[in-house]
């Protein structure tokens, strides 16, 4: 480790193991991974690209320690933030109080892409809309994290971090009996209570639950499989799923099976032709007649997008003060409104230390890193400001914490976010201890995504001793 | 005024499928000024369909075939009162806050000739620019079934300088929404002017509805350039076409699919 | 389980059992070219084995005339065949993946590792000289499936539809490969004993991996009404259509049982099974053999399907 890093007490016990291991174990090590990945088949498929079809996501060794004070924050902050993003959604699909008290714009809700006239007046299983939920983190400093983005629609990537935690244990069991670590292997069991707390014929004792995957050339197909596997439930496809009289069934060697909750990784758009894009062969025709109906629960819920839109995003802390009547505990990037004159004027004083984005675009496109971009592109993204300043937010650079990570010059400090996955059902609210941590292999980069160089990390939370 | 529909749709299929899946939207609900005495969907080997309530509090009647067939024959029947408000809706399910009537939709998508179109209306009253509005689609968009498709847009439709009510519709909502008025499509039926003629276009009949402070819902029949009468049954309503559609079917196989409709709109019983 | 999970699995095993047949047909038409002297016998074994594989119609879409070398391109890797070795190959691991969590790890290595290894083939492995490695690597590919499939599978319902599709493409192979080479075990004066005929009898025998078991069962040497007895009737013979269709009654009334439902499929294959355990070979090549195996080629296509309408839709 280079010595201008410092260290914090719960990484201690790690870095006396980082510097007794030699270089080449752990170099053998981490192809000891990679062989141990490719065999269990955890890819994610990347078709039509050229090259292997099925890539490997890089995994990093060394493990992201989080210490039990700061997940005991941490999970407080994610409760209340989805506690809030559910109350919202259904708030939104019925009486839309948070309009009318005035807290949020009525068009930016009603005239957003992601609101769903079809959810209007439905009263889903448990009022539950985000049953799953994935928020993105970056740490900058103790107990300081900010939410980068929320993700109540499909969120993917718990089977990485479940297969991280697995594979790390068959590589360093020693280092396993160095730490009291919370085990997150029981997250599948939890997320199979989750969906059977929200099964809408509460006489079945034993209520039928399916996984919905557009397929096998998905790319997050690996996960489906594992999470049906690791749940014992069926992996669907659309044609396997009718409806007849307002229920849903599935086709089975034993003749039509009703269902009752449908754990869907597909996209709002697909999920019923007869309802949305007429041209999906993904979804289930009816659909949408069995959830209005009652007869069938979907989680996430349809229309639960609304509430991770990048728009919408800027009033989570408000929601978390109207529904909650709390104070926010995680903290929201802050943010920039251009359409805003006070707001405008500070974004166009201080455009070379922010990040200006387009306020519906998305993937980069049309962005300005203000400390790396030159005079020019400042001024022109100034112009572009003040022409149409409805399009554009800003946000400061954070301060992103580092954490060691194996790379191949050695042992070097990386940037890291933290996605965790939060479990809401009838039943109440729980957390598996940890979350899928992406880490930015190239030195300097901010960028955790895995088509850009990103990794991955097994996340360790300490236990309180 | 007492009106009896019957509106069957034979669905053909070239081949013979297996799975065939139509959602319907055929039936009329009450509120002021449109009793419904009876009313039934069904189809003739499967009975009455069950339905439910769409997010615009449609109903919504749901036909599953899951044997091997190559026809199914769907009649929507029945029996409504309808007395005149000068188009003025009341009583009606309203699930939706009016605000979300000003969003765009692909069919009503906003553009420089619609625009246009929607300056060019005279009128300090919102109920006489309304009017004026309709006026001026009917005399720019000359009726002709052959000049547009159902899946023709309203800038498609006002370019082309023709076509039939949806098409009048959609670009009364396109153009009212910009000028501020939150507006949605309505699909129904009209009766036919000449009694005892059976009518298979303009029977089943589209037309569009703008919302006016201090007024309400308002009708408006641009394809007719009048105000929804005593002749007029709504039966659903949505952004557009497409959320209002009577019939939208997906079947899986290599067939083709066609499908042959006969309206009969006509006064009845007492009021005769 | 799903329909669409058993028809995977049904159609897993068919697809891996497709693949060692064509491979062995290949072998058969490469042996018996090599022993005749006419080039004009040599064009008709690749002709035969076309028909013999069902890939008749798809060659001649793409070829006009018969060589050997065409021939083997298109049944062992020429992707737009269905039937081609790396085609089936290549649809069985696509099933494979899909029906992962219903496969044992080892089943699924067997696939995947296939599939992997098949990728690498080079045009190097496809000159006359590659091919036999090729030959024999599909066969081990497949018995090692095999293997995997009966020593690690739960005897589930998964397991009886997998063996189910193994049992039925395999039915139909051996009744494929008899019906093509009918002719030669037809008492004909003029050949009967003739130095072809026994080569024939041989490569027939070999195609199914029946040469010896010939030998055990009848000491004596080849006669082609025993050939057809050995393929057609006896019980103790694997690839025997007896054999195939007493496992496919025996897996069709444990599904009945065990899912509640006994069908029309349950029905033809009683039908199909018991004329051949009361057949007797002296009556079937009186009535003519060739009838009576494509009667049996059609019956079992139609038993396919109602195993499909029943179970697998």
């Amino acid at each position: 480790m280079g010595g201008e890093v410092a260290c914090r007490p719960h990484y201690r016990q790690i870095l006396e193991w980082l510097n007794e291991t030699p270089t080449d174990l752990l170099e053998a090590k981490r192809r000891e991974a990679e062989i141990l990945f490719r065999r269990i088949g955890i890819t994610f498929a990347v078709y039509g690209e050229g090259g292997d079809p099925e890539r490997l996501i890089p995994f990093d060794i060394i493990p992201r320690v989080i210490s039990a004070a700061e997940w005991a924050f941490l999970s407080k902050g994610l409760e209340q933030r989805v506690r809030a993003l559910n109350a919202f959604t259904w708030d939104v699909y019925h009486e839309q109080e948070i309009i009318k008290a005035g807290h949020i714009p009525p068009e930016l809700v009603l005239h957003n892409e992601s609101f769903c006239a079809e959810m209007q007046n439905l009263n889903v299983p448990g009022r539950i809309y985000n049953h799953i939920s994935g928020i993105d983190l970056v740490r900058v400093g103790e107990n300081d994290f900010y939410v980068l983005e929320d993700n109540c629609r499909v969120p993917s990537g718990v089977s990485y971090m479940l297969e991280d935690r697995e594979v790390m244990m068959r590589l360093f069991p020693d280092l396993f009996s160095m730490h009291d670590i919370a085990p997150i292997a029981q997250y599948p069991e939890i997320l199979l209570e989750t969906l059977h707390s929200i099964a809408p014929r509460p006489s079945v004792a034993d209520p039928t639950v399916v996984l919905l995957t557009p397929g096998a050339f998905n790319s997050a197909y690996y996960e489906h499989c594992f999470l049906a596997d690791e749940m014992g439930i069926e992996l669907v496809e659309g044609p396997d799923l009718f409806v007849d009289h307002n229920v849903v069934y599935m086709r089975t060697t034993r003749g039509a099976k009703r269902v009752d909750v449908i754990y869907r990784r597909i996209d709002d758009a697909f999920i019923d032709p007869l309802t949305f894009r007429a041209d999906s062969v993904l979804g289930v025709p009816g659909l949408m007649g069995a959830y209005r109906s009652g007869n069938v629960a979907i989680a996430n819920a349809v229309g639960a997008g609304i509430a991770d839109d990048k728009s919408i995003y800027i009033y989570v802390p408000e929601m978390v003060r109207f529904y909650l009547g709390e104070e926010p505990i995680l903290k929201n990037v802050p943010t920039f409104n251009c359409d805003d004159a006070d707001d405008r004027a500070y974004v166009l004083e201080h455009v070379d230390e922010l990040v200006v984005k387009e306020a519906r675009g998305s993937g980069g496109y049309g962005m300005l890193v203000g400390p790396k971009a030159t005079k020019d592109q400042c001024e022109e993204f100034k112009k572009r400001i003040v022409k149409t300043p409805g399009e554009y937010i800003a946000q400061p650079t954070l301060a992103l914490s580092t954490v060691p990570t194996f790379v191949d010059s050695g042992v070097a400090p990386r940037h890291v976010d933290l996605r965790p996955f939060i479990l809401q059902g009838a039943d109440g609210i729980k957390i598996a201890p940890g979350g899928l941590t992406r880490v930015a292999l190239r030195e300097g980069s901010l960028v955790v995504n895995s088509s850009q160089g990103g990794g991955t990390k097994d996340t360790w939370v300490l236990v309180s001793r | 005024m007492r009106i009896r529909v019957t509106h069957k749709t034979i669905y053909r299929y070239d081949t013979p499928i297996d799975f065939s899946f139509q959602a319907i939207r055929l039936t009329p609900q009450p509120f002021i000024g449109q009793r419904v005495l009876s009313w039934r969907v069904r189809e003739e080997d499967e009975g009455v369909l069950p339905n439910y309530m769409d997010g615009f509090q449609n109903v919504v009647s749901l036909l599953t075939l899951l044997r091997e067939h190559e026809e199914a024959q769907v009649t929507a029947e029945g029996v409504v009162d309808v007395s005149d408000q000068k188009g003025i809706i009341n009583g009606a399910p309203e699930p939706l806050p009016i605000l979300y009537f000003l969003r765009q939709s692909p069919r009503t998508a906003i553009s420089d000739a619609l625009k246009s179109l929607a300056s060019a209306v005279d009128g300090t009253d919102p109920v006489l620019q309304l009017h004026d509005l309709m006026n001026c689609i009917h005399k720019q968009v000359r009726y002709d079934t052959q000049a547009t498709h159902v899946q023709t847009t309203a800038t498609q439709a006002l370019e082309a300088g023709a076509g039939v009510c949806q098409d009048h519709a959609h670009i009364f909502i396109a153009c009212a929404r910009a000028l501020g008025f939150p507006s949605r499509y309505v699909s129904g039926y009209l009766l036919s002017s000449e009694p005892g003629r059976e009518e298979t276009f303009e029977a089943s009949h589209a037309w569009a509805e703008s919302y006016i402070e201090r007024v309400g819902w308002v009708g408006f029949d641009p394809a007719n350039q009048v105000c929804p009468t005593d002749q007029y049954i709504r039966t659903a309503v949505a952004l557009d076409y497409d959320g209002a559609a009577p019939v939208r079917g997906v079947w899986r196989g290599k067939a083709e699919e066609s499908l042959a409709v006969t309206v009969s709109v006509q006064q009845t019983g007492a009021d005769q | 389980m799903l329909s669409r999970s058993a028809n995977n699995l049904f159609w897993l095993t068919r697809y891996m059992e497709r693949a060692e047949y064509v491979a062995r047909l290949i072998e058969t038409a490469i042996r018996l070219t090599s022993m005749s002297k006419s080039v004009q016998a040599g064009m008709n074994e690749w002709h035969s084995i076309l028909e013999a594989s069902g890939c008749e119609e798809s060659y001649y879409e793409k070829h006009e005339k018969v060589s050997a070398r065409a021939v083997i391109d298109h049944l062992l890797r020429d992707r737009s065949n269905p039937s081609s070795v790396l085609s089936c190959f290549e649809t069985a691991r696509h099933n494979g993946r899909t029906e992962r969590t219903s496969l044992s790890n080892d089943i699924w290595e067997a696939v995947n590792q296939t599939w992997h290894e098949a990728r690498q083939l080079t045009d190097k492995d496809f000159t006359s000289d590659g091919v036999r490695g090729v030959l024999d690597w599909t066969k081990n590919r497949s018995l090692l499936f095999r293997g995997a499939v009966s020593s690690t599978m739960l005897r589930n319902e998964a397991y009886w539809f997998a063996r189910l599709g193994l049992f039925l493409e395999r039915a139909d192979n051996t009744a494929r490969i008899l019906d093509v080479k009918y002719h030669t075990l037809l008492p004909s004066p003029d050949e009967v004993g003739g130095g072809l005929d026994y080569v024939q009898w041989t490569a027939i025998l070999r195609s199914v991996s029946a040469a010896r078991a010939y030998h055990r069962i009848y000491h004596r040497e080849l006669k082609p009404w025993l050939i057809a007895e050995l393929l057609i009737l006896r019980p103790e013979m694997p690839r025997s259509l007896m054999a195939c269709m007493n496992e496919m009654i025996y897996l069709l009334d444990l599904l009945g049982r065990e899912l509640g439902h006994e069908g029309e499929c349950s029905r033809l294959a009683g039908q199909l099974h018991s004329k051949l355990r009361y057949g007797r070979i002296d009556d079937i090549i009186q009535q003519g053999l060739h009838e009576f195996l494509t009667d049996f080629i059609d019956d079992s296509v139609v038993l396919g399907n109602e195993i499909s309408q029943q179970y697998l839709t």
